[in-house]
């Protein structure tokens, strides 16, 4: 158990400031099946939020509708002030300035990692190729493995990979970072040097939304944690309340499940 | 010492060698001495001799005075042209279709499906006969002739497209651009595995440099019409334009399924990774899905460049004059068969070989570093 010394003052937030990411009535369908139902979720620039509920509960579904890697059917999603449509333009612009970090890392198995890293700003943000490498270098460092530039993705381990990963969004410099379930491909020894990147990260202020089963993680980091079961935003409180508090009978089976 | 793997392998490989040489041996022996025996002149001399032969349009010059050697030549040059320009056409716009083929728009794709099903189902053969019978149905008199593009001409004697000719003051400058230009090349595509955006460009510059010192100047002889007939371009014939287009439309089918299996076979994690970095469609593919495809599609696109090879013998259906249907002449003009048809044979195998190890060594190139 982390202790209590770790709660967080909330960042101090000017009520005129439009928020990251509103979602109002939102909807989703796969054919007939009713993924997400009517979600309503608002996060602030700055905000931490991990979301969690069981298996097939529509958490990826639910972050990836954001940067539109799935299409809504009903309501509204409003990303830094611009709504979501079919506009395709529109749409890349808003994805270049949402970094997501994939479960199964998603690297550019042909590319080195440093390739991985200048791919998006050169081709999307149109910088130059030494500034993007002298990006890119920082970001490694930040994510500690430099020396590993010059190597291909298939030669790293999984931590290696998925740190190279949240340097690839980072590289975008993105104003919000979705992760998919960073860590459960992981070994169990690798699984500490993500996390210790991602609240490295979130202590620098970005705007995170991460889906996870790591409690830990959810405690040091979240403002809030999301619940959701069967396409629905069952409970949304702070870490400490909802872990000592749950107040739905789903909550209370779902800790139970995963904290014993 | 013989429950050694290696040594076991080795000496089992050697015996079974040894006796096929062995047996190829005795076959030729007493082919050789039975047709001797009939007085039948066996050997490699008649190449040499003039084969009256009379091939009706070439990519060489060739006149009927000219050598057995040179006939076969010729035909070869005819086979190696149509299966070259089939390739180069038959791979851009397979890699089109294939892709248009996933596109989400109803149409474009149900179009590139029609093209595949129609392709991949009918035998080219078939496919050759009907496109040769349409030019007299479809196309109008010399008189008539379309225009579609300009110095481009259609009648029911073939195409008349433009002719580019070059004139090089210096020759040797231009081989040592080339050369250079080629080196840059080979340089860039060992340091990287996927070209980076400018190799092209600047690799094309120094093509295009060395063709400036060398001082060479282009000349484009643009057909005129005079009333009956063309003066000057060059004429795409019938039969070889039937050749071309047929084996393309065929082989486009192929190219596209690989490439359409190709795509699919490279992860929607993939996709999900290039759209969240913001990266529109077209780039997706270009930078990501096409070079990791590349390495599942050379090996079926082999066999399909072979397929090509062995396809463009069905000229001799619409009476083009390729290796095989200029060999046929000479077997039955020179009479020396059984040398004949060990040429076909090498040279089909010679093309063929060439070919599947170019795709290896590319293949060896581009293979993705795993630990
Ligand atoms: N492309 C699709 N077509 C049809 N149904 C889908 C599709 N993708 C997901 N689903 C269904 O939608 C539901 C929600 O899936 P989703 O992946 O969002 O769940 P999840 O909460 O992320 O689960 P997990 O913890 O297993 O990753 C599941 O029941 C899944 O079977
Ligand atoms: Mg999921």
């Amino acid at each position: 158990m982390l202790s209590s010394a770790l709660k967080r003052v909330p960042p101090m937030r000017d009520p005129s400031d439009p928020p990251a990411i509103e979602m109002a009535g939102m909807n989703k369908w796969y054919g007939n099946f009713h993924v997400l139902k009517n979600i309503n979720l608002t996060v602030h620039r700055g905000e931490k939020l991990v979301i969690c509920g069981p298996s097939g509960s529509g958490k990826s579904t639910m972050i990836r509708c954001i940067n539109r890697l799935e299409e809504h059917q009903q309501g509204q999603i409003v990303v830094e002030g611009v709504e979501l449509s079919n506009d395709l333009k529109q749409i890349d612009v808003i994805r270049s300035d949402i970094g997501m970090v994939f479960q199964h890392f998603n690297l550019f198995p042909h590319l080195t990692i440093l390739e991985n890293l200048t791919l998006a700003p050169i081709w999307v943000r149109r910088m130059r190729r030494g500034q993007a490498e002298q990006t890119a270098m920082h970001y490694l460092e930040r994510v500690k493995i430099p020396d590993q530039a010059h190597t291909y993705p298939g030669q790293l381990s999984g931590g290696q990979q998925q740190r190279v990963a949240i340097a690839r969004a980072l590289c975008m410099s993105p104003k919000i970072i979705l992760f998919d379930e960073p860590t459960s491909a992981l070994d169990p020894e690798m699984v500490k040097e993500v996390l210790d990147t991602m609240v490295a990260l979130a202590e620098d202020g970005m705007t995170m939304l991460c889906v996870t089963h790591e409690m830990g993680f959810a405690r040091q980091v979240a403002d809030r944690v999301v619940f959701m079961d069967q396409g629905e935003i069952v409970e949304m409180n702070t870490p400490s309340e909802f872990f000592s508090h749950p107040r739905h009978q789903r909550s209370k089976l779902f800790l139970a499940q995963i904290l014993n | 010492m013989l429950s050694d793997a290696r040594t076991r392998s080795i000496i089992i490989q050697c015996a079974l060698v040894a006796v096929a040489a062995a047996f190829a041996a005795l076959l030729v022996s007493t082919t050789f001495a039975n047709l001797r025996a009939r007085g039948i002149p066996i050997g490699f001399d008649f190449l040499t001799m003039p084969s009256r032969i009379v091939i009706s349009e070439a990519i060489l010059t060739y006149k009927s005075r000219d050598p057995y050697y040179w006939a076969i030549a010729t035909g070869l040059a005819n086979t190696v042209f149509i299966s070259a320009v089939v390739i180069v056409f038959s791979s851009a716009l397979g890699l089109v279709v294939g892709i248009t083929r996933l596109s989400s728009n109803p149409l474009a794709a149900g179009t590139c499906r029609v093209w595949v099903e129609v392709a991949r189902n009918s035998p080219p053969i078939v496919l050759l006969i009907f496109l040769y019978s349409l030019w007299w149905k479809v196309l109008p008199p010399v008189g008539e002739a379309l225009n579609p593009l300009p110095g481009v001409y259609a009648s029911m004697r073939g195409f008349v497209v433009p002719a580019v000719s070059m004139d090089v003051a210096t020759p040797g400058l231009l081989v040592i651009a080339l050369a250079l230009a080629l080196a840059a090349a080979g340089w860039a595509a060992a340091r990287r595995r996927w070209l980076p955006p400018l190799t092209a460009p600047a690799i094309l510059a120094v093509g295009i440099a060395g063709l400036w010192l060398a001082d060479a100047k282009f000349f484009v002889d643009w057909p005129t019409f005079t009333g009956s007939n063309f003066k000057g371009g060059k004429d795409l014939t019938p039969e070889l334009s039937t050749i071309l287009i047929g084996l393309i439309i065929y082989t486009t089918g192929f190219v596209a399924e690989i490439v359409r299996g190709g795509v699919l076979s490279v992860g929607r994690g993939q996709w999900d990774a290039g759209h969240s970095l913001g990266l529109p469609r077209g780039k997706i593919l270009r930078l990501i899905i096409i070079p990791q495809m590349l390495r599942v599609i050379v090996p079926p696109l082999n066999s399909q460049y072979i397929n090509v090879v062995k396809n463009s013998t069905l000229a001799i259906a619409v009476g083009y004059p390729d290796f095989l249907a200029v060999m046929n002449t000479i077997i039955s003009k020179s009479s020396h068969s059984i040398e004949g048809v060990f040429i076909i044979l090498g040279v089909y195998l010679a093309l063929n070989l060439s070919l599947s190890s170019a795709a290896n060594w590319y293949n060896r190139r581009i293979a993705i570093v795993e630990r």
